[in-house]
């Protein structure tokens, strides 16, 4: 799953600024945790929230549309809960027209054992 | 009665003499609950739209005009949909409104279809029958859902670049909700469906415009309570089912190439009660009433005035089975009136009908009759002839005959209420037929082979052809987009008319693989005019090729996956010229769910994508264009005993 939030300026004067909230669930597939290099790939699919820059009583100030992220990502372990990783998106907002775009992102990750009250839920 | 009409009925009671043995094979294709569970869906459409092979369209996403075989053409009826033993066809203006059945698809047991043109209970006219049985768990019950659709295709920010763009989020919550309870000798359900959804698209825009002289959306909701009773006793059955639907519409009227903002109600009961006389003797009576009331909703454009239709029909039977035969004598009566207001007086028609329906059997083989005589405003005679045979090793093979002629006109088609003189105002002005109704003739001869190729899969084949003489039918051509402002279409009805339908399929079903089933369907579909241009353009422009391949996976306690793959050639509107998008080029449609059970199964959650290539699917050159659309459905299902006997 992932929470995410981006703000996102126009080059076109006509369009507005905004920001964007999306909520995504996921499955991926991944190599064998033996190498030293783990592949993922996968894809995410959830919801994009679209608040406009507008004044509050503008209409068309919040748009939500689906979108679809088929992703790969490389992890390096560096220690066992620690890990660096570079990854690769290409998102798809299904808004009229389309909304398409390719993001990189390099980072760190840490792994932390899942709430007993989270497994519960899960379960 | 001339003649002809005695012999062919005459010819069937001989016949039955020399039978011996009965023994039911009637339906060609058929599904479990279990596996109609995993496509996810929240309504009755959504559930047919995957019975491949069973033809249907929509100019929507959420209403469906099922075809069943095609051999009715683009227009034509469909099948007519049994729930429980009880039909409900709810059929008006020449669609049968699948959003009125009161079945949730959570509570289906199993489905079958069947392509037999044939006559049913209370003198119904049937192209086909789509059997539903539910499940009736004993003690209480409790099934809810609610689904919801989220159509892409939202503008965004780019809204304020292009104004003409609009929102096409269309659909939900449609929810449904039922309570029974069961002992061994009765059954008691209540229930309630809803649904909401919008088309918004940019043509609808402008046509909405139109009617109401500013900016409206086209909302569509459905609020049904209904109820059931049933009573299963050694000597005594009795099943009655009734409801009230309430409807507020932006109806799509193919005639008048435009919607029709307005409200119907609709009070309807079905029932059917037998008492066993001896072991072999039976007598009941069926009975159905539809009070149907459509009135409009505010508008610039003058619309029709208020139709008030009701229909009451009941009939008394008597059947007897023997070794060699089953036969049923029925006779009944229907009172059907018709009033619209500011015209004439009520209009009352009844109608007298007797029938035969003798089965008979031989070993292997079984053959079904009926026989049907009508007398009213118009007379009819309608005869259908199935034949069964059991293949010794494995399969069966069914050759079915039916003929018909006389007036077989439905009363609440479009056809059927203007005869009758409702008038459609400024939605559709030019809209009359001045002529008489007049008889037609239909003949049907069909073939269907199943060949067992192991335990776990099955071939089958299908060849059914249909022949038309005399028919009436709409003579129109459409120069204009989508039918708007004051270049409506002009539609004529022209009578006399003929041709040949054929429809034709190859199929597999295969369950070898573990928690498996994998279905594959291929038809070719068929008009044949001889040079009648008005049949053809009526009949013709369903795909004549589609492909239709799905796969279910489905292991308890993991989650199951549905995918459909349709593949359909070219469509074509002979009736719609250019600027209009007349043809929808080749086509592949894939669904996808993904569901599982919650809770020891007491919850189900399901997500499907729909259209998940991400095509502009428009199947009618009035209609939407389906979107890539993702839809989340959550149902529950609680009872007080564990396991249904």
């Amino acid at each position: 799953m992932e929470l995410g939030w981006r703000r996102w300026t126009v080059q076109e004067v006509i369009l507005p600024e905004f920001q964007a909230f999306t909520v995504l669930a996921g499955w991926s597939a991944q190599t064998p945790p033996d190498f030293a290099i783990e592949l993922h790939a996968g894809i995410m699919v959830g919801n994009v929230l679209m608040l406009l820059d507008l004044e509050n009583a503008d209409a068309g100030r919040i748009e939500s549309e689906i979108t679809a992220i088929p992703f790969v990502r490389f992890n390096r372990n560096i220690t066992p809960a620690l890990r660096l990783f570079v990854q690769l998106r290409a998102a798809r907002v299904f808004t009229n027209p389309r909304w398409e775009f390719v993001d990189s992102s390099v980072g760190l990750s840490v792994d932390q054992k899942t709430p007993s009250w989270l497994k519960r839920i899960l379960r | 009665m001339n003649l002809k009409r005695v012999i062919s009925i005459a010819s069937l009671l001989v016949l039955a003499c020399f039978a011996r043995g009965v023994q039911a094979q009637d339906d060609q294709h058929g599904w479990t609950g279990d596996e109609l569970l995993t496509r996810g869906a929240g309504r009755l459409a959504e559930v047919f739209r995957t019975l491949h092979p069973v033809e249907s369209w929509s100019n929507d996403r959420y209403s469906l005009r099922v075809l069943g075989s095609g051999l009715g053409g683009l227009h034509g009826s469909g099948p007519t949909v049994i729930v429980d033993g009880l039909p409900m066809p709810f059929y008006l203006f020449d669609r049968s409104m699948l959003e009125f059945i009161p079945v949730t698809p959570q509570e289906i047991d199993s489905v079958s279809f069947s392509t037999d043109r044939t006559i049913l209970p209370l003198g119904i006219d049937a192209d086909g029958i789509i059997r539903i049985s539910t499940k009736r768990p004993f003690g209480w019950a409790l099934n809810s859902s609610i689904g919801l659709i989220n159509e892409t295709g939202d503008p965004g920010p780019a809204i304020h670049q292009d104004t003409t763009l609009t929102n096409v989020d269309r659909s939900g919550p449609v929810t449904n909700t039922t309570l029974s309870y069961r002992t061994d000798s009765w059954f008691a359900q209540i229930g309630l469906n809803t649904d909401l959804y919008h088309l918004t698209d940019q043509e609808i825009s402008g046509r909405q415009w139109l009617v109401f002289g500013a900016e409206r959306q086209p909302v569509v909701t459905v609020f049904a309570p209904s109820a059931r009773f049933v009573i299963d006793k050694n000597r005594v059955q009795l099943t009655s089912a009734g409801g009230l639907i309430r409807k507020k519409d932006h109806q799509f009227l193919e005639i008048a190439g435009w919607e029709w903002p307005n409200r119907q109600e609709w009070t309807w009961v079905k029932g059917e009660g037998s008492l066993s006389l001896s072991e072999n003797v039976t007598a009941g009576m069926r009975w159905s009433l539809d009070d149907i009331s459509i009135v409009n909703r505010d508008s610039k454009i003058e619309l029709p005035g208020k139709i008030d239709i009701q229909d009451l029909r009941g009939e008394s039977y008597v059947s007897f089975r023997l070794p060699a035969i089953a036969i049923e004598f029925a006779g009944g009566y229907q009172l059907h009136k018709l009033h619209q207001e500011g015209l004439a007086p009520v209009l009352d028609e009844k109608t007298r009908f007797g029938r035969v329906s003798a089965q008979m059997g031989s070993g292997n083989t079984t053959w079904k009759n009926v026989a049907q005589l009508s007398s009213g405003r118009s007379s009819s005679l309608q005869v259908t002839s199935l034949l069964t045979r059991v293949i010794k090793r494995g399969g069966r093979i069914r050759i079915k005959a039916g003929y018909s002629s006389g007036t077989r006109e439905h009363l609440n088609s479009t056809l059927g209420l203007v005869s009758r003189g409702i008038t459609f105002a400024d939605l559709a002005r030019d809209l009359r037929y001045e002529g008489n109704a007049i008889d037609s003739r239909e003949l049907e001869l069909g073939l269907f082979a199943v060949f067992e190729m192991s335990e776990t899969s099955e071939l089958w084949l299908e060849l059914h052809m249909r022949n038309m003489a005399g028919l009436t039918i709409p003579d129109r051509i459409i120069s204009q987009p989508f039918g708007i402002g004051p270049l409506l279409p002009q539609t004529n009805w022209s009578s006399g008319k003929t041709g040949w339908v054929f429809s034709r399929g190859l199929g597999l079903v295969d369950r070898s693989l573990p928690f498996t089933t994998t279905r594959l369907s291929y038809q070719f579909y068929h008009v044949s005019s001889e040079g009648d241009t008005v049949f053809w353009r009526h009949f013709t422009g369903y795909p004549r090729h589609r492909l239709n391949g799905s796969v279910t996976i489905q292991a308890p306690e993991r989650i199951s996956i549905f995918a459909l793959a349709s593949v359909a050639s070219k469509w074509v509107w002979p009736e719609y010229q250019a600027p209009a998008r007349r043809v929808r080029p080749a086509s592949i449609d894939i669904e996808m769910t993904v569901s599982k059970g919650l809770f020891a199964s007491r919850m189900h959650m399901a997500f499907s994508f729909l259209n998940l290539l991400d095509r502009d699917l428009g199947n009618h050159p009035a209609g939407v264009f389906e979107q890539f659309a993702m839809r989340i459905k959550l149902s529950t299902r609680l009872t007080s005993v564990n396991h249904a006997r």
